[in-house]
């Protein structure tokens, strides 16, 4: 059996055997059995994926005839490259610390909640393994049902409207993006491969390179795109679905919801708009870039007013996102390689903040900021947990946050400032240089949460004290966070571990968008005049 | 080449040690280490230091080579002109560089054009080529590293050795080490690395651990909140070098200081700092850029160094424990600032108004912080408001752009860092007797009480004062004399006078204020504060050792150190300082500045003078003196001082509040406005359901009757259609 | 007649029993009656199918005829049967009664009420009691409209 592909549907394994030995007469045997297995089905998956991410890019693609209609012609395809590589890690990875963290909070149904769990991470193993439309869509919105559902049973005071509009919002945006999706299939049919209607990749990739795209056609196939992935990233403005869902989202529902399925979005962005629709890409930079920016100043304000831990981070995760977004829209291998990383670094931290919140949460039953004080002196080592997650989150060097960040902020300054289009270089170099003023606005709301909360003198909120004495993290809960804290320490203090194997995918997608740039605007400084006149053999051989 | 290899362990090992030491106290410190914490941190300490003088020693005997090889260019290029200095100034330059492994790269990255981002032609050597984006972790070894090498890890050891009584029994001793050490760590990586994102890196770091010192007792809300206006202004003035470093990168395409050498794959590329670029002045950038990348990297020294306007934090850092406040904000952490605009010395030169901003910034400052300081009852913000003061010198010295201003700065900063960590080490000694307090009205007449830390802090005031031989009389003179100079002939002489007369008049109030905290402290009538209790004696020998060390240091180390101009000299070795440019600012011949030095001593021992007869004996002129000053013919300068001229309000006021009152209209915007759109497009199908529910009335006629119409409407448009 | 006259005649007599129908349809409320007017309907549509028929000389006009009239027997049959039960159910033959298809916040069609005719008052003159003297008023003693 393929390796990919056993990954990928091993939690349905674990799926299967919750419902085989769950049922049992007493209730909490038959959620401890639940959680066992859950805990198992993601520790085998992570190691599995964790030999794959070492064997990389050695990972044999799993590809067999899902459809074969004569006409149509599906491919259950799953392989790994460079974009998804680390975010297919960082699923398992996630997984196994969401799990962890539900331990003793969830005790209602708990199997059926186990079993959601691990049905989500297939559906996220599965959406960055596709290789073939169908199979990607499928699986994206596949995340959406078990994360619905754990909203809207397990989650806090309003969970079920943070449900209900957490999956319209982003439905009706996917619903969009299949149509911009199944647009770019159909022209490949109608121009390049007449009488077949074949949805892989590889397929498109080919067709798309003989025959692109008209710019005209692009654009509104872009926007088609963008309706979907820019709800899930998400976008200013599209992005108050967030901070509900994440406020009233379980624990793990938040890690994986902050940690991955916001990458979706994003990976959207980079598996299909940037490559097969470079004209539009290049033409909606600026507008892409100015959202972006507004998205990390804006919720790094919105931040600052918040009174709920939760919905704090759930707004400075829309903040890093603009960060991320930011990068990509640079159009340059920097900016491209830079937000990819900073996918990742966010994952890690956002995912380990919402941890600690959770454990803050299970301890105290509370999320509200002002009853908070000082808890430091009562549970050190959260405490060390969350400055270490905080620090991250900022962008301190020597941390992971700081690594993508640095590169992305380097390249979309190189963009606003040498590669801008003639008419939009002033706006451009003012996001530039704005984009930057969110490291102050990032570390001003983060230190002001940890001191309020965590030092000055000790306040708790009422409790009923029926947890017994508030203890320190126990040895599950380290385990919960600490792979997180080692990924935080190796990214910070050697990314070019994580961003060399990814480049050879990467730095061509972002040559072919960069060259629809220099297609589409006259650029203030000559840089391709100046590419022209070299001698060609430097140049990589750009995939357009 | 063994002789390679050794200067490399060397450079690797001194912040090595540090790391370990912070790595073993940090798992171990807590349950198996505990009062014992100070044993890995000291002998890590020790040992960078042995190993700082190792380095300096070979670094040493390069610069004797190098001297050499700078002769030989000498005789044979004198015929040209009769200038004793016309040799080739790049022959001085000592660098060894050290990279250990690649941080992040990404291949073609950028394709430099013909113009800058301004509109003016690129530099000659990178004008229209492609560059990878590489970097290093690369660590470098020059005159200017080396000594600063020498200093930070000296007064830590003295530092950590004196902690280990203050800290004594203080619950949280094992994470004081662990801070403590973590700081020399990355301060030591600051000086030593060799491209501009690792020392964007390690200033971060820095800032950090600052961040974790000052709030070190972080159930004191105040320690909490000092903490993070510490780590927030300085990341204002990060936010500046950040920009810097991009504006580098893209005039420049590099981000290192060393040349890089060519390999299969890519050319050679010239350092922003390195020999290739240096020997040739055309290749830096002026004009708008160029000014822009040095106010840029103005601001991140600014923020660092606490110069004005990005102040405010360290006065309020004082709320940490006194030996972070006598190593972190008097001898190393402040001195980033000053030692990145040394470093850059190149850039400036290229941009001689931002040369002149410097040193504005830094005379001003000097100026602003002594005035603040004159009035301050708290002893440790005196010396904070000092420090800020003599960062000011240090930018002044650096903003004559010459070598002797230069030079000056940084021998200011060597001299600095030990009598200001004296002087922070004695109050921090004071405050361990008095038990915590260290407001000068509740506390008087220690001198008997405590007679070493008497001493010394006399020592450590008449080094401070600039008063003939301590040590900051020779490198505060040399200041001042290079802006005097400066303010002789050439662009913006004006500038550099009132400059010079300010940093005089900043002497005298230096004298002023540190007697003034002198005779307050020690002298008068003996007042032991209540909080005291038992601990009213003089410190136990472990604090006063370091002390006694210090003040030797800060009597002798000025006059040891510029006989001769050794450090000057050597100096002048370092790549950024050989570079031709500022090698052709030296000064021709040793002009004697016995006038001034009589001058400068004179308004130094007056400043003592007025001290003394306004604070010794019964103080009644100054309470005259501080009544008419607080009225408003005095201009109420004496509340003006007091409230150190409100920058901080104003701050509250036009930065911070606005924002808070931003982010609360932006918060309610984003719930109200655009939530409430959303919620709109959720309501709209519902509304419109309500609109066609009527058609469904249960009556069976009527859906006949609709069911006709729909079939009217279908056989109409049918035959429109055909027609 | 030609035999296009013919066929308009028939379409014309179709026509008529269609609209007919479907007006009685629409308009009626006794559910027999209402079953009444569909039957009408067809058969004005079988009569419309037989002209067709002639004047396309195709028997399949008669033979679409024959199932429209097996079928209507049939649904006769049904649709009686049902309107027996409904009769059943509510005691009424009126289809405005069976309104439950409606949605929860629609208000019921109902009836309109004739409004009661208005039936004044006889205005009883006021007698005094016997043996006294009314009142007189002046007007009626001055003027006396007729004796």
């Amino acid at each position: 059996m393929n390796e990919l592909a056993a990954t990928v549907l091993l939690p349905l394994v674990g799926v299967g055997l919750i419902w085989a030995l769950g049922e049992s007469s007493r209730p909490n045997a038959a959620g401890n059995t639940a959680r066992w297995i859950a805990l198992g089905t993601s520790l085998v998956t992570l190691f599995a994926a964790g030999r794959l991410m070492f064997a990389y890019p050695d990972v044999a693609s799993f590809d067999r005839m899902w459809v074969n209609s004569p006409g149509v012609q599906v491919h259950f395809a799953l392989s790994l490259d460079g974009l998804s590589t680390w975010l297919f890690g960082l699923s398992a990875l996630l997984t196994l610390t969401s799990v962890l963290v539900s331990w003793e909070a969830i005790k209602d149904r708990a199997p059926l909640y186990y079993s959601l769990l691990l049905l989500l991470e297939t559906a996220m193993l599965g959406v960055f393994a596709a290789r073939d439309i169908i199979v990607f869509y499928v699986f994206f919105e596949f995340t959406l049902i078990p994360l619905f559902f754990l909203i809207g049973v397990w989650g806090h005071e309003d969970r079920r409207y943070a449900a209900i509009k957490f999956f319209l919002f982003t439905l009706t945006g996917s619903v969009l993006t299949f149509l911009g999706l199944l647009s770019i299939v159909l022209w490949n049919f109608y121009h390049a491969t007449p009488g077949v209607l074949d949805f892989s990749f590889d397929a498109i990739g080919k067709g798309l390179a003989t025959q692109p795209i008209d710019p005209s056609l692009q654009l509104v196939i872009f926007l088609a795109l963008f309706a979907g992935f820019a709800v899930k990233v998400p976008l200013f403005p599209l992005h108050t679905w967030l901070p509900l869902a994440h406020t009233q989202a379980p624990t793990a529902g938040s890690v994986l919801l902050a940690g991955i399925l916001l990458k979706v979005g994003a990976y959207g962005f980079l598996r299909f708009s940037l490559p097969m629709l470079p004209d539009a890409a290049a033409t909606c930079m600026p507008w892409l870039l100015g959202l972006s920016v507004a998205g990390i100043i804006y919720g790094a304000l919105v931040a600052l007013a918040q009174s709920d831990m939760k919905r704090l981070i759930a707004y400075s995760s829309v903040s890093h996102l603009g960060f991320c977004m930011l990068g990509l829209f640079s159009l340059n291998r920097l900016g491209v390689q830079g937000g990819v990383l900073q996918m990742i670094n966010h994952g890690l931290s956002t995912g380990g903040l919402f941890a600690i919140v959770g454990m803050i949460y299970d301890r105290y039953h509370s999320r509200e900021i002002s009853a908070f004080g000082g808890i430091a002196k009562r549970t050190p080592l959260l405490a060390v947990f969350m400055l270490i997650f905080t620090f991250s989150s900022i962008g301190l060097p020597g941390l992971n946050g700081f690594s993508g960040e640095f590169l992305l902020l380097l390249g979309a300054f190189q963009r606003g400032w040498t590669d801008a289009p003639e008419a939009w270089s002033i706006p451009m170099r003012v996001f530039s240089v704005l984009s930057v003023s969110g490291v102050i606005l990032g570390a001003w709301y983060m230190l002001w949460l940890v001191q309020r909360v965590f030092f000055g003198p000790l306040k708790e909120p009422e409790h009923d004290g029926h947890h017994g004495p508030i203890k320190d993290l126990n040895f599950r809960e380290i385990c919960a966070v600490a792979p997180l804290v080692v990924f935080v320490f190796w990214i910070g203090l050697a990314p070019h571990h994580f961003l060399k194997p990814i480049a050879p995918t990467l730095d061509p997608l972002a040559d072919k968008v960069a060259a629809a740039v220099d297609r589409h605007f006259t650029p203030i400084e000559p840089a391709a005049a100046v590419l022209a006149a070299r001698p060609t053999e430097k140049e990589a051989p750009r995939a357009d | 080449m063994f002789e390679g290899d050794k200067i490399h362990l060397l450079m690797a090992l001194i912040p090595a040690l540090p790391l370990l030491s912070t790595l073993i106290v940090a798992t171990f410190g807590k349950f198996v280490l505990r009062e014992r914490s100070h044993l890995p941190v000291i002998a890590a300490m020790a040992g960078s230091f042995v190993l700082s003088l190792l380095l300096l020693y070979e670094v040493h005997n390069r610069t004797v080579l190098a001297d050499e090889a700078y002769a030989k260019t000498e005789t044979t290029d004198a015929a040209a002109t009769d200038d004793h200095h016309a040799g080739d100034p790049t022959k001085k330059a000592v660098e060894e560089v050290y990279t250990l492994w690649t941080w992040a790269a990404v291949d073609k990255e950028y394709a430099r054009g013909t113009e800058n981002v301004d509109g003016t032609a690129a530099p000659a050597d990178v004008a229209g080529k492609e560059f990878n984006f590489i970097v290093d972790v690369s660590l470098r070894a020059d005159p200017l590293t080396a000594i600063m090498l020498c200093v930070v890890t000296f007064v830590s050891t003295l530092v950590m050795i004196y902690a280990v009584g203050y800290m004594h029994g203080d619950p949280s001793y094992w994470r004081f080490f662990t801070y403590m050490s973590l700081f020399v760590f990355s301060m030591t990586m600051l000086v030593s690395v060799s491209n501009f994102v690792m020392l964007y890196v390690f200033w971060e770091a820095v800032g950090v651990s600052s961040y974790l010192l000052v709030g070190f007792w972080f159930e004191k809300p105040s320690a909490v909140a000092a903490g993070k206006k510490a780590f927030l202004v300085n990341r204002v003035g990060d936010f500046g070098f950040a920009i810097a470093i991009f504006l580098i990168w893209v005039t420049y395409g590099t981000l290192n200081f060393h040349d890089t050498a060519a390999t299969d794959t890519a050319p050679a590329v010239a350092g922003i700092l390195g020999q290739l670029r240096l020997a040739d002045p055309t290749l830096y950038v002026g004009g708008a850029v160029g000014l822009a990348i040095c106010l840029c990297l103005l601001t991140g020294a600014c923020g660092k160094s606490a110069q004005f306007p990005l102040h405010v934090w360290l006065p309020d850092a004082m709320e940490g424990p006194t030996p972070v406040s006598a190593l972190m904000h008097a001898a190393t952490m402040v001195t980033a600032g000053v030692y990145m605009i040394a470093r850059c010395t190149p850039l400036f030169m290229a941009s001689p108004h931002a040369q002149h901003a410097v040193a504005a910034v830094g005379g001003f400052t000097a100026l602003f912080a002594a005035l603040i300081a004159i009035t301050q009852t708290d002893l440790k913000r005196v010396l904070a408001y000092s420090t800020i003061s003599q960062l000011g010198y240090m930018f002044l010295g650096l903003g004559a752009g010459t070598v002797a201003g230069i030079s000056a700065g940084m021998f200011h900063l060597f001299t600095h860092a030990f009598f200001k960590a004296l002087l922070f080490l004695a109050a921090g000694s004071v405050m361990h007797a008095m038990g915590g307090v260290i407001d000068m009205r509740k506390i008087g007449g220690l001198r008997h009480l405590m007679p070493k830390t008497c001493w010394t802090f006399w020592f450590g005031a008449l080094a401070l004062s600039g008063v003939f031989p301590f040590a900051g009389f020779w490198s505060k003179d040399a200041i001042i004399a290079a802006a005097g100079v400066r303010g002789e002939e050439g662009p913006a002489a004006t500038l550099y006078t009132v400059l010079f007369w300010a940093s005089l008049f900043t002497a005298f109030l230096t004298a002023l204020y540190t007697f003034r905290a002198l005779f307050l402290t020690f002298y008068g009538r003996e007042r032991i504060a209540p909080e005291a209790g038992h601990h009213a004696h003089e410190s136990p020998s472990v604090m006063t050792l370091p002390l006694a060390i210090l003040a030797f240091c800060a009597l002798g180390a000025g006059a040891l150190f510029d006989w001769h101009s050794i450090f000057a000299n050597f100096l002048g070795h370092t790549p950024s300082l050989a570079y031709s440019a500022v090698a052709a600012t030296a000064s021709h011949g040793e002009h004697s500045h016995l006038g001034l030095a009589v001058f400068s001593t004179f308004v130094a021992l007056s400043g003592v003078g007025l001290a003394a007869y306004l604070y010794l004996g019964d103080q009644i002129a100054v309470t005259k003196l501080t009544t008419w000053l607080s009225s408003p013919f005095g201009l109420r300068l004496y509340q003006l001082s007091y409230g150190k001229f409100f920058v901080d309000a104003i701050y509250q006021l036009i930065i911070v509040w606005p924002l808070q009152l931003l982010a609360s209209v932006l918060g309610w915007f984003d719930r109200r406005v655009i939530d409430g759109l959303v919620n709109l497009g959720g309501h709209l199908p519902v509304r419109l359901g309500a609109l066609l529910r009527p058609l469904q009335m249960g009556l069976l006629p009527f859906y006949a009757l609709v069911m006709m119409l729909g079939t009217l409407v279908l056989i109409g448009t049918l035959f429109m259609w055909r027609a | 007649m030609g035999e296009l006259e013919l066929l308009h005649g028939y379409l014309i007599i179709g026509a008529l029993l269609f609209g007919i129908g479907l007006v009685g349809f629409l308009a009626r409320r006794n559910m027999i009656v209402m079953f009444l007017a569909a039957e009408m309907m067809l058969q004005g549509i079988s009569v419309s199918l037989v002209a067709w028929g002639r004047f396309h000389n195709d028997w399949g006009g008669q033979m679409l005829v024959i199932f429209i009239l097996t079928v209507a027997a049939c649904e006769a049959a049904i649709a009686l049967a049902l309107v027996l039960m409904l009769f059943h159910s509510s005691g009424r033959l009126d289809v405005a009664v069976w309104q439950h298809l409606r949605e929860s916040n629609q208000l019921p069609f109902v009836d309109q009420e004739l409004p009661e005719a208005e039936v004044e008052e006889p205005v009883w003159p006021e007698l005094t009691p016997a043996g006294v003297e009314p009142e007189h008023s002046l007007d009626e003693v001055v003027h006396r409209g007729h004796v």
